[in-house]
Protein backbone atom coordinates (compact mmCIF):
# COMPACT_ATOMS: atom_id res chain seq x y z
CA UNK A 1 0.00 0.00 0.00
CA UNK A 2 1.47 3.25 -0.81
CA UNK A 3 1.33 6.07 1.95
CA UNK A 4 -0.36 8.96 0.77
CA UNK A 5 0.24 11.09 3.67
CA UNK A 6 2.40 10.79 6.84
CA UNK A 7 2.08 13.02 9.39
CA UNK A 8 4.55 13.24 12.42
CA UNK A 9 4.21 15.29 15.49
CA UNK A 10 2.21 17.83 13.90
CA UNK A 11 1.55 20.88 16.11
CA UNK A 12 0.04 24.42 14.89
CA UNK A 13 -1.59 27.44 17.28
CA UNK A 14 -2.74 30.13 16.42
CA UNK A 15 -1.03 32.22 18.59
CA UNK A 16 -1.44 31.34 21.86
CA UNK A 17 -3.91 28.68 21.40
CA UNK A 18 -2.54 25.27 20.35
CA UNK A 19 -5.05 23.35 18.01
CA UNK A 20 -2.98 20.82 17.15
CA UNK A 21 -0.69 19.00 19.57
CA UNK A 22 1.22 16.45 17.85
CA UNK A 23 -0.78 14.54 15.42
CA UNK A 24 0.54 11.40 14.25
CA UNK A 25 -1.18 9.64 11.18
CA UNK A 26 -0.94 7.69 8.38
CA UNK A 27 -2.83 7.83 5.33
CA UNK A 28 -2.89 4.95 2.48
CA UNK A 29 -3.28 5.57 -1.35
CA UNK A 30 -7.56 5.09 -1.90
CA UNK A 31 -8.87 4.96 1.74
CA UNK A 32 -10.86 6.85 3.19
CA UNK A 33 -10.28 8.47 6.80
CA UNK A 34 -13.04 10.15 8.25
CA UNK A 35 -11.72 12.66 10.96
CA UNK A 36 -14.32 12.82 14.36
CA UNK A 37 -13.70 15.19 17.31
CA UNK A 38 -15.43 17.59 19.78
CA UNK A 39 -16.20 21.03 18.40
CA UNK A 40 -12.32 23.06 18.56
CA UNK A 41 -10.44 19.71 18.37
CA UNK A 42 -8.58 20.60 15.47
CA UNK A 43 -10.07 18.90 12.71
CA UNK A 44 -10.75 21.77 10.74
CA UNK A 45 -7.12 23.01 11.11
CA UNK A 46 -5.56 19.57 10.44
CA UNK A 47 -6.94 20.01 6.61
CA UNK A 48 -5.89 23.50 6.50
CA UNK A 49 -2.64 22.36 7.05
CA UNK A 50 -2.75 19.98 4.95
CA UNK A 51 -4.49 22.17 2.09
CA UNK A 52 -1.62 24.65 2.69
CA UNK A 53 -4.18 27.49 3.71
CA UNK A 54 -2.12 27.24 7.01
CA UNK A 55 1.68 27.33 6.99
CA UNK A 56 4.39 27.44 9.83
CA UNK A 57 3.03 24.46 11.54
CA UNK A 58 5.70 22.27 13.40
CA UNK A 59 6.27 18.84 12.96
CA UNK A 60 6.82 16.91 10.01
CA UNK A 61 3.43 16.26 7.30
CA UNK A 62 4.61 14.84 4.13
CA UNK A 63 2.29 14.16 1.03
CA UNK A 64 3.83 11.40 -1.37
CA UNK A 65 7.26 12.13 0.59
CA UNK A 66 7.59 15.56 0.34
CA UNK A 67 6.78 17.94 2.70
CA UNK A 68 3.68 20.00 2.50
CA UNK A 69 5.29 23.05 3.48
CA UNK A 70 7.62 22.55 0.30
CA UNK A 71 5.19 22.37 -1.98
CA UNK A 72 4.14 25.84 -4.02
CA UNK A 73 0.54 26.31 -3.81
CA UNK A 74 -0.25 25.52 -7.34
CA UNK A 75 1.63 22.14 -7.19
CA UNK A 76 -0.47 21.54 -3.66
CA UNK A 77 -3.58 22.21 -5.51
CA UNK A 78 -3.03 19.82 -8.53
CA UNK A 79 -2.81 16.91 -5.71
CA UNK A 80 -5.49 18.16 -2.70
CA UNK A 81 -8.93 19.56 -3.46
CA UNK A 82 -10.81 20.64 -0.65
CA UNK A 83 -14.64 20.72 0.01
CA UNK A 84 -15.38 23.18 2.49
CA UNK A 85 -18.48 23.53 5.25
CA UNK A 86 -19.44 26.48 3.44
CA UNK A 87 -18.78 28.25 -0.03
CA UNK A 88 -20.23 31.56 -0.27
CA UNK A 89 -18.85 33.94 -2.77
CA UNK A 90 -19.53 37.68 -2.97
CA UNK A 91 -21.22 37.72 -5.90
CA UNK A 92 -22.79 35.57 -8.64
CA UNK A 93 -21.13 33.27 -10.22
CA UNK A 94 -22.34 31.13 -12.39
CA UNK A 95 -21.89 26.66 -11.49
CA UNK A 96 -20.16 26.33 -13.97
CA UNK A 97 -17.82 29.34 -13.48
CA UNK A 98 -17.05 27.95 -10.34
CA UNK A 99 -16.32 24.07 -11.20
CA UNK A 100 -13.99 25.95 -13.83
CA UNK A 101 -12.04 27.20 -10.79
CA UNK A 102 -10.89 23.48 -9.86
CA UNK A 103 -8.86 23.74 -13.63
CA UNK A 104 -6.94 26.64 -12.28
CA UNK A 105 -4.01 24.60 -10.84
CA UNK A 106 -3.51 23.28 -14.59
CA UNK A 107 -3.60 26.21 -15.77
CA UNK A 108 -0.40 28.07 -16.83
CA UNK A 109 -0.05 31.67 -15.84
CA UNK A 110 -1.67 34.02 -17.99
CA UNK A 111 -3.10 31.00 -20.44
CA UNK A 112 -6.77 30.00 -20.61
CA UNK A 113 -8.63 26.99 -20.88
CA UNK A 114 -7.80 24.56 -23.28
CA UNK A 115 -10.47 21.94 -24.99
CA UNK A 116 -9.42 19.19 -22.20
CA UNK A 117 -10.01 21.57 -19.75
CA UNK A 118 -13.79 22.19 -20.89
CA UNK A 119 -13.97 18.49 -21.35
CA UNK A 120 -12.84 17.91 -17.33
CA UNK A 121 -15.30 20.44 -16.84
CA UNK A 122 -17.92 18.82 -18.23
CA UNK A 123 -17.39 15.54 -17.66
CA UNK A 124 -17.40 16.56 -13.50
CA UNK A 125 -20.64 18.22 -13.81
CA UNK A 126 -22.27 15.53 -15.22
CA UNK A 127 -20.96 12.86 -12.46
CA UNK A 128 -22.03 15.34 -9.64
CA UNK A 129 -25.12 15.29 -11.76
CA UNK A 130 -25.37 19.38 -12.34
CA UNK A 131 -25.36 19.60 -16.04
CA UNK A 132 -29.39 20.73 -15.88
CA UNK A 133 -28.07 23.98 -14.26
CA UNK A 134 -25.08 24.95 -15.51
CA UNK A 135 -25.69 28.09 -15.98
CA UNK A 136 -27.66 28.98 -13.01
CA UNK A 137 -26.17 31.60 -10.32
CA UNK A 138 -25.12 29.83 -7.69
CA UNK A 139 -26.90 31.80 -5.56
CA UNK A 140 -30.13 30.45 -6.47
CA UNK A 141 -29.66 26.74 -5.94
CA UNK A 142 -30.94 24.76 -2.79
CA UNK A 143 -28.04 23.96 -0.53
CA UNK A 144 -27.18 20.22 -1.06
CA UNK A 145 -27.27 21.62 -5.42
CA UNK A 146 -24.42 23.76 -4.05
CA UNK A 147 -22.82 21.18 -2.68
CA UNK A 148 -23.15 19.22 -5.74
CA UNK A 149 -21.36 22.12 -7.31
CA UNK A 150 -18.27 22.20 -4.96
CA UNK A 151 -17.74 18.29 -5.60
CA UNK A 152 -18.14 18.85 -9.49
CA UNK A 153 -15.57 21.66 -8.72
CA UNK A 154 -13.56 19.35 -6.60
CA UNK A 155 -13.51 16.26 -9.14
CA UNK A 156 -12.34 19.27 -11.94
CA UNK A 157 -9.40 19.47 -9.74
CA UNK A 158 -7.76 16.02 -10.20
CA UNK A 159 -6.44 15.80 -7.12
CA UNK A 160 -5.53 13.13 -5.24
CA UNK A 161 -5.98 13.48 -2.22
CA UNK A 162 -9.57 15.01 -1.41
CA UNK A 163 -10.19 16.98 1.98
CA UNK A 164 -14.30 16.65 2.85
CA UNK A 165 -15.28 19.70 5.98
CA UNK A 166 -17.97 18.75 7.24
CA UNK A 167 -19.87 19.25 3.96
CA UNK A 168 -23.11 17.96 4.86
CA UNK A 169 -23.79 19.37 7.73
CA UNK A 170 -26.00 22.15 6.75
CA UNK A 171 -28.21 19.28 5.33
CA UNK A 172 -31.49 17.46 6.16
CA UNK A 173 -30.63 13.11 6.95
CA UNK A 174 -32.21 12.83 2.77
CA UNK A 175 -29.94 15.17 0.99
CA UNK A 176 -26.42 14.34 3.23
CA UNK A 177 -27.30 10.76 2.39
CA UNK A 178 -27.52 10.93 -0.94
CA UNK A 179 -24.56 13.42 -1.24
CA UNK A 180 -22.51 10.89 0.99
CA UNK A 181 -23.56 8.09 -1.22
CA UNK A 182 -22.21 10.10 -4.41
CA UNK A 183 -18.89 11.21 -2.92
CA UNK A 184 -18.02 7.80 -1.48
CA UNK A 185 -19.02 6.01 -5.31
CA UNK A 186 -16.94 8.81 -6.90
CA UNK A 187 -13.75 8.88 -4.35
CA UNK A 188 -13.29 4.87 -4.99
CA UNK A 189 -14.22 5.16 -8.67
CA UNK A 190 -11.66 7.75 -9.27
CA UNK A 191 -9.20 5.84 -6.50
CA UNK A 192 -9.25 8.91 -4.64
CA UNK A 193 -7.49 9.17 -0.81
CA UNK A 194 -9.63 11.17 0.75
CA UNK A 195 -10.22 12.33 4.05
CA UNK A 196 -13.33 13.57 5.91
CA UNK A 197 -14.19 15.66 8.46
CA UNK A 198 -17.41 14.48 10.65
CA UNK A 199 -19.89 15.02 12.82
CA UNK A 200 -22.03 12.16 12.73
CA UNK A 201 -20.70 9.11 14.01
CA UNK A 202 -22.26 6.12 12.36
CA UNK A 203 -22.58 7.96 8.28
CA UNK A 204 -18.98 8.32 8.92
CA UNK A 205 -18.81 4.04 9.85
CA UNK A 206 -20.85 3.86 6.71
CA UNK A 207 -18.54 5.81 4.20
CA UNK A 208 -14.66 5.33 5.86
CA UNK A 209 -12.15 2.61 5.69
CA UNK A 210 -10.65 4.21 9.44
CA UNK A 211 -12.08 6.78 11.68
CA UNK A 212 -9.87 9.07 13.49
CA UNK A 213 -10.58 10.42 17.13
CA UNK A 214 -9.22 13.92 17.74
CA UNK A 215 -9.46 15.97 20.89
CA UNK A 216 -7.45 18.96 22.48
CA UNK A 217 -5.61 18.37 19.09
CA UNK A 218 -4.58 14.50 19.58
CA UNK A 219 -5.58 11.54 17.99
CA UNK A 220 -7.16 9.82 20.57
CA UNK A 221 -7.90 6.69 18.50
CA UNK A 222 -7.44 5.27 14.79
CA UNK A 223 -8.00 1.98 13.17
CA UNK A 224 -11.28 1.19 11.20
CA UNK A 225 -14.88 1.11 13.27
CA UNK A 226 -14.74 -2.42 14.57
CA UNK A 227 -11.35 -1.71 16.53
CA UNK A 228 -11.54 1.44 17.92
CA UNK A 229 -15.36 2.30 18.92
CA UNK A 230 -16.20 1.82 22.14
CA UNK A 231 -18.47 3.29 24.79
CA UNK A 232 -15.19 4.61 26.77
CA UNK A 233 -13.85 6.01 23.94
CA UNK A 234 -17.39 8.28 23.10
CA UNK A 235 -17.45 9.43 26.51
CA UNK A 236 -13.87 10.56 26.72
CA UNK A 237 -13.93 12.25 23.47
CA UNK A 238 -17.69 13.98 23.45
CA UNK A 239 -18.58 13.70 26.86
CA UNK A 240 -21.74 11.72 25.80
CA UNK A 241 -23.33 8.27 27.16
CA UNK A 242 -23.81 6.01 24.05
CA UNK A 243 -24.43 2.41 23.57
CA UNK A 244 -22.82 0.23 20.15
CA UNK A 245 -24.37 -1.91 18.82
CA UNK A 246 -24.25 -4.02 16.07
CA UNK A 247 -26.35 -2.20 12.53
CA UNK A 248 -28.55 -5.09 11.67
CA UNK A 249 -28.48 -3.76 7.90
CA UNK A 250 -24.74 -3.31 7.54
CA UNK A 251 -23.50 -5.13 10.13
CA UNK A 252 -21.11 -2.46 11.14
CA UNK A 253 -21.01 -0.63 14.39
CA UNK A 254 -23.93 1.55 15.24
CA UNK A 255 -23.06 4.21 18.22
CA UNK A 256 -26.67 5.11 19.90
CA UNK A 257 -26.51 8.00 21.85
CA UNK A 258 -29.17 8.07 24.75
CA UNK B 1 -29.34 30.85 -25.55
CA UNK B 2 -32.15 33.21 -25.93
CA UNK B 3 -30.44 34.77 -22.70
CA UNK B 4 -27.04 34.84 -24.54
CA UNK B 5 -28.62 36.59 -27.62
CA UNK B 6 -30.45 39.19 -25.17
CA UNK B 7 -27.26 39.59 -23.85
CA UNK B 8 -25.10 40.45 -27.28
CA UNK B 9 -27.62 42.91 -28.40
CA UNK B 10 -27.56 44.90 -25.00
CA UNK B 11 -23.72 44.62 -25.38
CA UNK B 12 -23.77 45.66 -29.25
CA UNK B 13 -26.39 48.71 -28.00
CA UNK B 14 -24.05 49.71 -25.83
CA UNK B 15 -21.01 49.82 -28.44
CA UNK B 16 -22.70 51.78 -30.71
CA UNK B 17 -24.54 53.50 -28.35
CA UNK B 18 -20.86 54.74 -27.07
CA UNK B 19 -20.16 56.26 -29.79
CA UNK B 20 -23.50 57.96 -30.66
CA UNK B 21 -23.70 59.58 -27.22
CA UNK B 22 -20.30 60.71 -27.20
CA UNK B 23 -20.97 63.07 -30.30
CA UNK B 24 -24.40 64.29 -28.93
CA UNK B 25 -22.35 65.04 -24.99
CA UNK B 26 -19.71 66.72 -26.91
CA UNK B 27 -22.42 69.15 -28.48
CA UNK B 28 -23.53 70.58 -25.43
CA UNK B 29 -21.49 73.34 -23.66
CA UNK B 30 -21.37 77.27 -23.72
CA UNK B 31 -21.08 76.85 -27.51
CA UNK B 32 -23.10 74.43 -29.35
CA UNK B 33 -22.41 72.29 -32.09
CA UNK B 34 -25.15 69.98 -33.79
CA UNK B 35 -24.23 66.50 -34.78
CA UNK B 36 -23.57 66.82 -38.51
CA UNK B 37 -20.95 70.01 -37.97
CA UNK B 38 -19.04 68.07 -35.16
CA UNK B 39 -18.53 64.98 -38.09
CA UNK B 40 -17.51 67.46 -40.09
CA UNK B 41 -15.43 69.17 -38.22
CA UNK B 42 -13.80 65.47 -37.17
CA UNK B 43 -13.62 64.24 -41.24
CA UNK B 44 -11.64 68.04 -41.46
CA UNK B 45 -14.49 69.43 -43.56
CA UNK B 46 -14.74 72.57 -41.71
CA UNK B 47 -11.96 74.71 -40.29
CA UNK B 48 -12.16 77.70 -38.73
CA UNK B 49 -12.62 79.30 -34.83
CA UNK B 50 -15.37 76.66 -33.89
CA UNK B 51 -13.63 73.87 -35.70
CA UNK B 52 -10.30 74.83 -33.61
CA UNK B 53 -12.75 75.25 -30.13
CA UNK B 54 -14.13 72.33 -31.02
CA UNK B 55 -11.06 70.09 -31.92
CA UNK B 56 -8.71 71.61 -28.98
CA UNK B 57 -11.04 71.82 -25.94
CA UNK B 58 -14.37 70.40 -26.38
CA UNK B 59 -12.97 67.12 -28.05
CA UNK B 60 -10.02 66.19 -25.55
CA UNK B 61 -12.55 66.99 -22.72
CA UNK B 62 -14.56 64.78 -23.51
CA UNK B 63 -12.54 62.17 -24.57
CA UNK B 64 -10.47 62.70 -21.03
CA UNK B 65 -13.77 62.55 -19.16
CA UNK B 66 -14.48 59.00 -21.26
CA UNK B 67 -11.10 57.59 -19.81
CA UNK B 68 -11.34 58.67 -16.42
CA UNK B 69 -14.75 57.19 -16.42
CA UNK B 70 -13.61 53.55 -17.81
CA UNK B 71 -9.99 53.75 -15.86
CA UNK B 72 -12.36 53.95 -12.38
CA UNK B 73 -15.06 52.09 -13.35
CA UNK B 74 -12.30 49.09 -13.80
CA UNK B 75 -10.45 49.92 -11.08
CA UNK B 76 -13.79 49.52 -8.71
CA UNK B 77 -14.55 46.35 -10.22
CA UNK B 78 -10.74 45.20 -9.76
CA UNK B 79 -11.13 46.09 -6.21
CA UNK B 80 -14.52 45.15 -5.43
CA UNK B 81 -13.63 41.15 -6.82
CA UNK B 82 -10.06 41.04 -4.93
CA UNK B 83 -11.56 42.18 -1.77
CA UNK B 84 -14.61 40.28 -1.96
CA UNK B 85 -16.52 43.75 -1.11
CA UNK B 86 -19.41 44.91 -3.09
CA UNK B 87 -18.63 48.58 -1.56
CA UNK B 88 -15.11 48.96 -2.72
CA UNK B 89 -14.11 51.90 -5.07
CA UNK B 90 -11.08 53.30 -5.20
CA UNK B 91 -12.43 57.04 -3.46
CA UNK B 92 -14.35 54.80 -0.97
CA UNK B 93 -11.30 52.94 0.05
CA UNK B 94 -9.50 56.31 0.53
CA UNK B 95 -6.55 55.87 -2.89
CA UNK B 96 -8.08 59.07 -4.53
CA UNK B 97 -7.98 61.09 -1.07
CA UNK B 98 -3.96 59.92 -1.16
CA UNK B 99 -3.51 60.65 -4.89
CA UNK B 100 -4.92 63.91 -4.52
CA UNK B 101 -2.55 64.70 -1.41
CA UNK B 102 0.59 63.24 -3.61
CA UNK B 103 -0.59 65.81 -6.52
CA UNK B 104 -0.67 68.76 -4.00
CA UNK B 105 1.89 68.14 -2.21
CA UNK B 106 4.46 67.96 -5.22
CA UNK B 107 2.91 71.33 -6.28
CA UNK B 108 3.71 72.42 -2.63
CA UNK B 109 7.36 71.29 -3.09
CA UNK B 110 7.91 72.58 -6.36
CA UNK B 111 6.31 76.38 -5.00
CA UNK B 112 8.61 76.06 -1.87
CA UNK B 113 11.78 74.20 -1.95
CA UNK B 114 11.92 74.60 -6.18
CA UNK B 115 12.10 70.85 -6.20
CA UNK B 116 10.31 68.95 -9.38
CA UNK B 117 8.67 65.56 -8.56
CA UNK B 118 7.00 64.30 -10.65
CA UNK B 119 2.86 64.83 -9.08
CA UNK B 120 1.78 61.84 -10.94
CA UNK B 121 4.36 59.89 -9.49
CA UNK B 122 4.01 61.10 -5.81
CA UNK B 123 0.38 60.83 -6.43
CA UNK B 124 0.58 57.27 -6.97
CA UNK B 125 3.23 56.86 -3.84
CA UNK B 126 0.10 58.27 -1.87
CA UNK B 127 -2.47 56.15 -3.65
CA UNK B 128 -0.45 53.17 -2.54
CA UNK B 129 0.18 53.90 0.73
CA UNK B 130 -3.38 54.70 1.33
CA UNK B 131 -4.36 51.29 -0.19
CA UNK B 132 -2.47 49.05 1.93
CA UNK B 133 -3.39 51.46 5.24
CA UNK B 134 -7.28 51.06 4.15
CA UNK B 135 -6.42 47.23 3.96
CA UNK B 136 -4.45 46.51 6.89
CA UNK B 137 -6.38 48.69 9.29
CA UNK B 138 -9.59 46.91 8.23
CA UNK B 139 -8.33 43.48 8.31
CA UNK B 140 -9.30 41.21 10.89
CA UNK B 141 -8.96 37.88 11.33
CA UNK B 142 -8.31 37.03 7.28
CA UNK B 143 -11.30 38.76 6.50
CA UNK B 144 -11.87 42.35 5.30
CA UNK B 145 -16.20 43.14 6.56
CA UNK B 146 -18.20 45.66 4.80
CA UNK B 147 -18.15 48.25 7.40
CA UNK B 148 -14.65 48.28 8.64
CA UNK B 149 -13.11 48.78 5.19
CA UNK B 150 -15.51 51.43 4.81
CA UNK B 151 -14.36 53.25 8.44
CA UNK B 152 -10.90 52.71 7.62
CA UNK B 153 -11.65 54.50 4.13
CA UNK B 154 -13.27 57.36 5.55
CA UNK B 155 -10.70 57.78 8.30
CA UNK B 156 -7.55 58.00 5.84
CA UNK B 157 -10.00 60.50 2.70
CA UNK B 158 -10.44 62.30 6.17
CA UNK B 159 -7.21 62.59 7.16
CA UNK B 160 -5.85 63.58 3.41
CA UNK B 161 -8.00 65.82 2.78
CA UNK B 162 -7.36 67.58 5.67
CA UNK B 163 -3.78 67.87 5.07
CA UNK B 164 -4.45 68.72 1.39
CA UNK B 165 -6.81 71.48 2.93
CA UNK B 166 -3.43 72.66 4.88
CA UNK B 167 -1.42 72.05 2.21
CA UNK B 168 -3.65 74.20 -0.39
CA UNK B 169 -4.49 77.24 2.27
CA UNK B 170 -0.84 77.32 3.71
CA UNK B 171 0.30 77.85 0.10
CA UNK B 172 -1.75 79.38 -2.06
CA UNK B 173 -3.67 81.44 1.00
CA UNK B 174 -7.20 80.43 -0.93
CA UNK B 175 -8.90 78.03 -0.56
CA UNK B 176 -11.26 78.10 -4.61
CA UNK B 177 -8.08 75.43 -6.07
CA UNK B 178 -9.36 73.18 -3.30
CA UNK B 179 -12.52 72.48 -5.30
CA UNK B 180 -10.64 71.26 -8.00
CA UNK B 181 -8.69 68.38 -5.50
CA UNK B 182 -11.90 67.58 -3.46
CA UNK B 183 -14.59 67.81 -6.08
CA UNK B 184 -12.73 67.31 -9.42
CA UNK B 185 -13.14 69.86 -12.83
CA UNK B 186 -12.58 68.64 -16.33
CA UNK B 187 -11.70 72.26 -17.58
CA UNK B 188 -8.59 72.72 -18.40
CA UNK B 189 -7.68 69.23 -19.75
CA UNK B 190 -5.80 68.56 -23.15
CA UNK B 191 -4.89 66.43 -25.94
CA UNK B 192 -1.52 65.44 -23.47
CA UNK B 193 -3.83 64.04 -21.00
CA UNK B 194 -5.38 62.21 -23.39
CA UNK B 195 -2.70 60.04 -24.35
CA UNK B 196 -1.76 59.54 -20.59
CA UNK B 197 -5.08 58.44 -19.70
CA UNK B 198 -5.06 56.47 -22.74
CA UNK B 199 -1.81 54.87 -21.78
CA UNK B 200 -2.78 54.27 -18.59
CA UNK B 201 -6.24 52.51 -19.20
CA UNK B 202 -4.68 50.12 -22.13
CA UNK B 203 -2.39 49.03 -18.96
CA UNK B 204 -4.53 49.15 -16.25
CA UNK B 205 -7.35 46.89 -18.54
CA UNK B 206 -3.89 44.53 -19.72
CA UNK B 207 -3.52 43.58 -16.15
CA UNK B 208 -7.21 43.11 -15.87
CA UNK B 209 -7.41 40.73 -18.05
CA UNK B 210 -4.45 39.06 -16.95
CA UNK B 211 -5.56 38.69 -13.92
CA UNK B 212 -9.24 38.63 -14.20
CA UNK B 213 -9.63 34.52 -13.38
CA UNK B 214 -7.69 35.13 -10.39
CA UNK B 215 -9.86 38.15 -8.78
CA UNK B 216 -13.04 35.93 -9.88
CA UNK B 217 -11.34 33.08 -7.23
CA UNK B 218 -10.49 35.61 -4.85
CA UNK B 219 -13.84 36.77 -4.81
CA UNK B 220 -15.29 33.41 -3.58
CA UNK B 221 -12.76 33.98 -0.96
CA UNK B 222 -8.71 33.50 0.31
CA UNK B 223 -8.98 30.35 1.60
CA UNK B 224 -10.92 29.05 -1.36
CA UNK B 225 -7.91 30.73 -3.56
CA UNK B 226 -5.12 29.12 -1.76
CA UNK B 227 -7.27 25.34 -2.58
CA UNK B 228 -7.23 26.09 -6.18
CA UNK B 229 -3.50 27.42 -6.31
CA UNK B 230 -3.77 31.16 -6.25
CA UNK B 231 -1.56 33.22 -3.83
CA UNK B 232 -4.08 35.79 -2.58
CA UNK B 233 -1.47 38.27 -1.30
CA UNK B 234 0.62 38.26 -4.87
CA UNK B 235 -2.86 39.34 -6.40
CA UNK B 236 -3.51 41.84 -3.93
CA UNK B 237 -0.82 43.64 -4.13
CA UNK B 238 -0.70 43.37 -7.81
CA UNK B 239 -4.22 44.91 -8.28
CA UNK B 240 -3.44 47.40 -5.48
CA UNK B 241 -0.53 48.63 -7.78
CA UNK B 242 -2.70 48.89 -10.65
CA UNK B 243 -5.61 50.79 -8.78
CA UNK B 244 -3.05 53.07 -7.18
CA UNK B 245 -1.61 53.75 -10.79
CA UNK B 246 -4.68 54.71 -12.54
CA UNK B 247 -6.08 56.44 -9.39
CA UNK B 248 -3.47 58.86 -9.36
CA UNK B 249 -2.96 59.30 -12.83
CA UNK B 250 -7.20 59.86 -12.70
CA UNK B 251 -6.57 62.38 -9.63
CA UNK B 252 -3.82 64.52 -11.09
CA UNK B 253 -5.47 65.21 -14.26
CA UNK B 254 -8.84 65.74 -12.54
CA UNK B 255 -8.83 65.68 -9.20
CA UNK B 256 -11.17 63.84 -6.84
CA UNK B 257 -13.74 62.16 -8.78
CA UNK B 258 -15.98 59.99 -6.60
CA UNK B 259 -18.28 56.56 -7.36
CA UNK B 260 -17.73 56.17 -10.40
CA UNK B 261 -16.04 52.73 -9.39
CA UNK B 262 -18.84 51.63 -7.21
CA UNK B 263 -21.86 52.21 -9.72
CA UNK B 264 -20.66 51.19 -13.01
CA UNK B 265 -19.27 47.54 -11.93
CA UNK B 266 -22.58 46.84 -9.97
CA UNK B 267 -24.72 47.81 -13.64
CA UNK B 268 -22.30 45.61 -15.77
CA UNK B 269 -22.95 42.53 -13.19
CA UNK B 270 -26.50 43.59 -13.22
CA UNK B 271 -26.31 43.05 -17.01
CA UNK B 272 -23.87 40.27 -17.70
CA UNK B 273 -23.21 39.03 -14.71
CA UNK B 274 -20.29 39.04 -12.55
CA UNK B 275 -18.14 36.44 -14.62
CA UNK B 276 -19.09 37.39 -18.12
CA UNK B 277 -16.32 37.70 -20.54
CA UNK B 278 -18.70 40.94 -21.65
CA UNK B 279 -17.45 42.66 -19.23
CA UNK B 280 -14.71 44.74 -19.21
CA UNK B 281 -15.68 45.78 -22.17
CA UNK B 282 -19.08 46.98 -20.85
CA UNK B 283 -17.53 48.08 -17.61
CA UNK B 284 -15.20 50.99 -19.34
CA UNK B 285 -17.72 51.95 -22.27
CA UNK B 286 -20.66 52.73 -19.41
CA UNK B 287 -18.06 54.19 -16.86
CA UNK B 288 -16.67 56.21 -19.78
CA UNK B 289 -20.29 57.43 -20.88
CA UNK B 290 -21.18 57.86 -17.14
CA UNK B 291 -18.56 60.52 -16.47
CA UNK B 292 -18.62 62.52 -19.81
CA UNK B 293 -22.29 62.30 -19.50
CA UNK B 294 -21.71 64.10 -15.66
CA UNK B 295 -19.27 66.33 -17.07
CA UNK B 296 -21.67 67.27 -19.73
CA UNK B 297 -23.76 68.02 -16.78
CA UNK B 298 -21.57 69.85 -14.77
CA UNK B 299 -20.48 71.78 -17.54
CA UNK B 300 -23.85 72.87 -19.00
CA UNK B 301 -26.16 72.86 -15.93
CA UNK B 302 -25.28 76.39 -14.74
CA UNK B 303 -23.77 77.53 -17.79
CA UNK B 304 -20.98 79.39 -17.63
CA UNK B 305 -20.58 78.72 -14.27
CA UNK B 306 -19.10 75.05 -13.74
CA UNK B 307 -20.45 72.64 -11.25
CA UNK B 308 -17.62 70.32 -10.00
CA UNK B 309 -17.70 66.99 -11.49
CA UNK B 310 -17.33 65.07 -8.13
CA UNK B 311 -20.33 66.74 -7.21
CA UNK B 312 -22.76 65.49 -9.90
CA UNK B 313 -21.21 61.95 -9.36
CA UNK B 314 -22.01 62.10 -6.02
CA UNK B 315 -25.43 63.14 -6.23
CA UNK B 316 -26.18 59.63 -8.19
CA UNK B 317 -23.59 57.72 -6.67
CA UNK B 318 -24.66 58.71 -2.93
CA UNK B 319 -28.22 57.15 -2.95
CA UNK B 320 -26.75 54.01 -4.66
CA UNK B 321 -23.97 53.75 -2.23
CA UNK B 322 -27.22 53.60 0.47
CA UNK B 323 -29.04 51.55 -1.65
CA UNK B 324 -26.01 48.85 -1.78
CA UNK B 325 -24.98 48.81 1.92
CA UNK B 326 -28.77 48.68 2.61
CA UNK B 327 -28.74 45.35 0.18
CA UNK B 328 -25.44 43.41 0.22
CA UNK B 329 -24.12 44.29 4.02
CA UNK B 330 -25.84 41.09 5.27
CA UNK B 331 -24.51 38.97 2.68
CA UNK B 332 -20.75 39.88 2.83
CA UNK B 333 -20.59 40.99 6.31
CA UNK B 334 -21.78 37.88 7.90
Amino acid sequence: MVEALKIKDLKYSYGEINALNGVNLSLYEGEILSVLGPNGSGKTTLLKVISGILHNYKGSARLYGREISGYSIKELAKLVSYIPQEFSPAFDLKCETIVFFGRNPHIANFKGFGIEDYRIVRESMDKADILDFKDRLFRTLSGGERQRVIIAKAIAQKGKLMLLDEFTSHLDPGHSQKLMELVKTMIKEEGITAINIAHDVNQAVNISDRLAFLKDGRILAIGNAEEVLSESLIEEVYEARSSIIENPLTKKPLVVFY
Amino acid sequence: MAAKFNKILIFLSILFGTFYLLLLLSSYGTVRFDIMEIVNIIKGDVTGVRATLYNQLRLPRVLVAFLIGAALAIAGDSLQLTLKNPLADPYIVGISAGASFGAVLSLVIKEYFGLSINMDFLAFVFALISAFTAYFISRKGGRISVTSLILSGVIISFLFNAAVTFLVVFTWRNIISLHFWSLGSMSGVSWSDFYKMLIALSIESVIYLLFRRKMLILAAGEEHAVTVGVYPERVKTIVFFNVAFVSALCVSTAGLIGFVGLIIPHITRLLFGTDSKLNLISTLLIGGIFLTACDTLSRTLFQPTELPIGAVTALVGAPFFIYLLKRKAGISNG
